[in-house]
């Protein structure tokens, strides 16, 4: 026996003889030792509000918004009063006066559950501690977060969520970042006196990428929350009842969700966890980099997460405007293509039809020998979806100073209307939808094409009952809509009014019509898009105050590049080349390039592109490059590297600026600072990071009237895979696995 | 000598096993999550019955349209009385169907309530009061007697398919204590009861089972001669007359 | 006998750090034990040069005298009790099978606890409550007994697999 345990035995029972004397309870030492309790006048008088008080500020400089300023009510934190709308719940107010509650079950994003108990404070005038997420302020609440009860209630509900929770941490992927963890550390006791066994719980299967260890479940229901309310799939559930209750499928469920990855997020504990990162690396030995997500048009905010030169995992990173607080699966976990597949040496392909490696300078000049030997318009440059602005830059000022304007980036079809900036962004923006009450989705897919969008389309649907309809082939939607047809005929119906669907969209106060990049490929294109634009006109939707009309992208090179300007000279440009510079492009369909074009592949993968390459030059992955990319509402951000490059791998636009050396035709700029400059001369908005600047013209007052008619072609689904869209996730083991097992036959 | 040693070590043994604190734990509920079998699979058709059909829409107009799943507990009992006493998966996912919620939805009210049976019990489940005053009147000699009688562990059924023996809390009869209860499912969802047979000795349950072998429906209630319901043996001792005015009724006047 | 006893306390006093335990311990059984007894004792169990030459061991040995043997474990590991006259705490020991390289690793999880007074239950006992699906076997530890047991991580110019690792996997053109 410990001597300190004996001492507080010898001072127990010394105490429990001399009850009276109060120097006692002071150094009592049980777990939850509270004389103060016993007296409440004491009590009371302590917690008298101190005259002045430190200015206090929100919790994580979080901004009170007023939807009416009249609401506001005025409550009483630790005697601090603030002023908080009417509606917000006492944890709020606690947040707004700068007090941050211990919570497990409440999320800002989730409905209030209130199960976990911890976030219980002292309401005066209750006989009860409160818990403080579900309660509604009330004007003139005087709320206690530091009294004796507050305390004594948080640890007694420590000590019951610590009582069936297995002693992991150090084998527990959450270790480090768990709030179990943190939260008994700052409000739990320093023992407990739970003796018996603890429970143990079934592990679910619930796929490729949640790992699950129930046993560690604290059944705060967040899970269960997130699936059903933000990700639309109902599979999982609470079972059971008392200690036996857990969380799980009851029946053999994956979680087929393109946002299953973010219940690893919001688990607190470490029932949830990434299974591709299970034991790979503790979250403290990582650097983490905030960044940009280029496997769609979202651009969600993320932060890559590197130990050493390797991307361990890629966490979301908050931004309102785009993708709040969640990322899709692919862009969670593909990170491990960047580590597969890699082109690290530059390569020639010899007589032999046998890449060998060179070196830079080798295969520089071999390239600028062959481009000075073709005609002009017989050079045909194709970026890829995945370039960033600074190398498509690059990449349109040499060629065009090798004479040849017939550069595009793939995606954008074979005419891409690049005049008017309002005819290819998201007008609305992606924060703009959740006003809409009425969408139109006109040949897209959100769900596979821009996960991020389409859960800012279902919490549109869940807050409003907005109406969704679809017009486009049959489509997996995890929220109620209406399907208008396959083909463009619709479209026609809607223009003309003759639509059931009609009424509602002209009913609406603030209808949305989002196009799918996927009509870019199509002929009747123009025609499309006129028809589209003439619904737009009828229903209203292009107002001063309100741009209904949208234009939703498929990958995070294709806003930029039409800012550029990448707009091919010729539609047939291909089908003559002699020399093709693939600047990482790998769908552009290469089957109609004469035999004896010269193709220049430079990227940072070896996937479709470099099996008709004669030149490969490798460069960098996102990750590991500084790169501005526009995403699909028009908002440029930057990607920042996170890791250093492979091998000889160089950054895209230090390729090019060096070939043009080579090739006699120099660019002018030798810095990113420099390109950026010239950036700015053509694409100004693209220099605005992380502010988005909309689309001063509205392109249906402007856009000349088109010939051509509406073909009968219904629309096809332009991602067939969700999990495998780029150079980067058809490298990725984890995409692999998923595409296997998760896509429903 | 050899088998002395041998018994030695074996107390031995036993003793070490007593000393240390019980490992297993046992709970409440059964599993809380379905393993396909070949009488529980989701792929089994299962429907309503077209009498229970009009039944399942009668329970349904109790509640607003649009919160039809409010009828889930209703409908799950239903399912339960019409499929002998328990709901294999592909039930449920017909009353999700029918409710138009999630299966996940109908798992977690059927997993949350334990009368309902996610396992085969017989065609006469008998319930065994556990709680605290059937305890202490004898309730585990009761359940000792039924088991040992059927020769099933608990939550088993015997081969026959007739009888099977759960537990259940306290079901309020406490004052007739020890009781079971007798779940009837031998005659579908028209002829369901579920009877309460109180003051229990072990040789009464044992006849009440054999009266049910024998296809007789014993009289339930108290099983004891000389009671009346509740009322104590041998008629009442107190409130025999008109009840007293309570001393002060008139609120003015105190 | 004088001169054996001599001997053993002049290489009791090699190890200098043993010399005061030796002493005191030698002290207290030079009462209750004869010196006779004492090396007979010494003689008997172990006259190898080891024991003579190591403190530690010596004392255990000395200790030894007048206990019983509670049981031997399947590593060979004697554990010794002796009740009475021993400072409280300081009555089950162990004499490590291994008389040169012993550590405290090499007590099996069985005997931790009988040892360490954490339960009166003997290994021989405990071992019944061993899982036999699951329950692997005790091994030492082996920190700091030479390169093959430590540790180096992925990348450290020690780690065995460092050569054929690398962080990335490099495109690889197709041999056609």
């Amino acid at each position: 026996m410990g001597l300190g345990h004996l001492a507080s035995r010898a001072l127990l029972r010394s105490s429990r003889l001399g009850a009276s004397k109060p120097s006692h309870h002071l150094l009592r030492r049980t777990v939850v030792s509270t004389p103060e309790l016993h007296n409440s006048e004491a009590a009371a008088a302590e917690a008298q509000p101190e005259p002045d008080l430190p200015k206090r500020t929100p919790v994580a400089g979080a901004r009170v918004h007023f939807p009416n300023p009249d609401d506001a009510i005025e409550v009483f934190v630790d005697g601090y009063p603030v002023k908080i709308p009417k509606g917000m719940t006492v944890l709020q107010a606690c947040e707004v006066a700068g007090v941050d509650i211990p919570r497990f079950c409440y999320h800002d994003r989730l409905s209030i559950a209130g199960n976990c108990r911890m976030c219980l404070v002292e309401v005066e005038k209750s006989p009860k501690p409160v818990a403080s997420c579900a309660m509604p302020a009330l004007p003139g609440m005087k709320i206690k977060t530091d009294t004796p009860i507050a305390k004594k209630a948080r640890e007694g509900v420590m000590e019951f969520l610590l009582m069936n929770h297995p002693l992991d941490c150090p084998i527990c992927d959450q270790g480090g970042e768990c709030d179990l963890q943190d939260q008994s550390m700052a409000f739990g006791s320093d023992r407990g006196r739970f003796t018996e066994t603890k429970r143990s719980v079934v592990d679910k299967n619930l796929g490729p990428l949640v790992k699950t260890v129930m046993t560690r479940c604290i059944q705060c229901t967040r899970c269960v929350r997130f699936a059903t309310e933000i990700a639309g799939v109902q599979d999982l559930g609470v079972l059971g009842r008392g200690s036996g209750e857990e969380i799980g499928t009851y029946v053999e469920n994956l979680m087929t969700s393109e946002l299953s990855g973010n219940v690893i997020d919001i688990c607190p504990v470490g029932a949830l966890t990434s299974k591709p990162f299970a034991f790979k690396a503790r979250n403290w030995e990582l650097k983490g980099t905030e960044s940009i997500d280029v496997s769609d048009a979202v651009g969600s905010n993320i932060r890559i997460d590197s130990r050493g030169p390797e991307v361990m995992r890629i966490l979301p990173r908050l931004n309102e405007d785009i993708n709040e607080e969640w990322i899709s699966d692919k862009t969670r976990f593909f990170y491990d293509g960047l580590k597969r597949q890699r082109l690290n040496d530059p390569m020639i392909r010899g007589a032999d039809g046998r890449f060998k490696t060179v070196s830079w300078r080798d295969a520089l000049a071999v390239v600028a020998e062959v481009i000075h030997q073709v005609k002009p318009e017989e050079i045909v440059g194709v970026a890829g979806k995945l370039s960033d602005a600074e190398s498509m830059m690059a990449l349109k000022d040499f060629l065009n100073k090798m004479g040849s304007n017939n550069i595009w980036c793939e995606g954008n079809g074979p005419n891409p209307n690049a005049d008017l900036r309002s005819g290819y962004i998201m007008n609305t923006s992606i924060s703009g939808l959740e006003k809409a009450d009425a969408f139109l989705l006109v040949g897209t897919q959100p769900r596979v094409e821009a996960a991020m969008v389409n859960a800012r389309i279902r919490k549109t649907v869940r807050a409003t009952n907005a109406k969704v309809g679809y017009v486009g082939p049959s489509a997996d939607f995890n929220y109620d809509h209406e399907h208008l047809g396959t083909g463009p005929e619709a479209l026609t119906e809607l223009a003309e009014g003759r639509h059931p669907f009609y009424s509602t969209l002209s009913n609406a106060k603030n209808p949305v019509i989002i196009i799918g990049a996927g009509i870019f490929g199509r002929d009747d294109k123009d025609a499309i898009l006129a028809v589209t634009e003439k619904i737009a006109k009828n229903i209203n939707a292009v107002r001063p105050d309100w741009n209904g009309l949208n234009v939703l992208l498929l990958n995070a090179a294709q806003a930029a590049s039409l800012d550029l300007g990448l707009v091919p000279e010729s539609e047939k440009s291909i089908e003559s080349a002699k020399f093709v510079y693939l600047m990482g492009a790998d769908d552009e369909n290469v089957d109609k390039l004469p035999e004896d074009a010269f193709v220049v592949y430079q990227g940072h993968h070896g996937d479709k592109g470099v099996y008709r390459a004669n030149v490969i030059l490798p460069a960098s992955a996102f990750s590991e490059k500084e790169g501005t990319y526009a995403n699909t509402e028009g908002c440029a951000q930057t990607t920042v590297p996170a890791v250093p490059t492979v091998g000889d791998a160089r950054d895209d636009w230090k390729i090019i600026r060096a070939l043009s050396e080579v090739a006699g035709v120099n660019l002018p700029y030798d810095s990113l600072g420099a390109i950026r400059a010239r950036i700015g001369t053509v694409a100004p908005n693209l220099l605005q990071v992380e502010e988005r600047e909309p689309a001063v013209f509205s392109s249906v007052s402007l856009r000349p009237d088109v010939k051509g008619t509406i073909g009968k072609a219904p629309f096809g689904s332009v991602v067939e895979n969700f999990y495998m869209t780029d150079a980067i996730s058809r490298a990725s083991k984890i995409m692999a696995q998923c595409s296997a097992l998760l896509l429903k036959k | 000598m050899l088998g002395r040693l041998a018994s030695q070590r074996l107390r031995e043994i036993r003793q070490v096993f007593r000393q240390l604190p019980q490992v297993s734990r046992s709970f409440s509920t059964a599993l809380n999550y379905h393993l396909d079998s070949p009488d529980n699979n989701p792929d089994l058709p299962w429907e309503f019955t077209d009498a229970n059909k009009e039944k399942a829409k009668e329970i349904i107009s109790h509640y607003p349209s649009n919160y039809k799943q409010s009828a889930v507990i209703p409908l799950l009992d239903l399912a339960q009385q019409q499929h002998g006493g328990w709901l294999p998966v592909s039930a449920m996912n017909h009353v999700a169907k029918v409710i138009e919620v999630a299966p996940i939805r109908v798992y977690e009210v059927a997993t949350f309530y334990s009368m309902f049976n996610r396992t085969k019990v017989g065609k006469y489940h008998l319930l065994v009061c556990g709680t605290t005053p059937c305890m202490i009147r004898g309730s585990r000699e009761i359940e000792d007697a039924l088991l040992k009688h059927l020769g099933v562990k608990r939550n088993e059924v015997t081969k026959d398919g007739l009888f099977s023996v759960g537990e259940m809390e306290c079901m309020g009869s406490c004052v007739n204590a020890p009781m079971i209860t007798v779940a009837d499912y031998s005659n579908g969802s028209e002829g369901y009861t579920y009877n309460y047979y109180e003051d229990l000795t072990p040789k009464k349950v044992v006849e009440i089972v054999e009266a049910f072998r024998r296809g007789e429906k014993p009289p339930h209630g108290t099983q004891s001669p000389g009671r009346i319901n509740s009322g104590p043996e041998g008629g009442n001792t107190t409130l025999l007359g008109e009840p007293k005015a309570p001393p002060c009724r008139d609120l003015d006047a105190c | 006998m004088s001169t054996m006893l001599r001997f053993a306390y002049l290489v009791a006093r090699v190890h200098d750090r043993e010399i005061w335990e030796f002493s005191l311990l030698g002290g207290i059984s030079f009462d209750k034990v004869s010196a006779q007894a004492l090396i007979a004792v010494l003689l008997f169990f172990d006259s190898s040069r080891s024991a003579l030459l190591d403190g530690n061991l010596m004392q255990t040995k000395i200790h030894n005298i007048g206990a019983t043997v509670v049981g031997v474990d399947k590593f060979g590991n004697k554990y010794y009790e002796k009740l009475g006259e021993t400072q409280y705490g300081r009555h089950r020991w162990v004499e490590y099978a291994s008389k040169d390289r012993y550590n405290a690793s090499q007590v099996p999880p069985e005997w931790h606890g009988w040892l360490h007074y954490i339960t009166d239950h003997t290994g021989d006992e405990l071992l019944l409550l061993k899982p036999k699906r699951y329950g692997v076997e005790h091994k030492q530890n082996f920190s700091g007994e030479g390169d093959e047991y430590i540790y180096h991580s992925k990348g450290h110019s020690l780690h065995p697999g460092q050569r054929d690792w690398t962080r990335y996997e490099p495109w690889q053109p197709k041999k056609s």
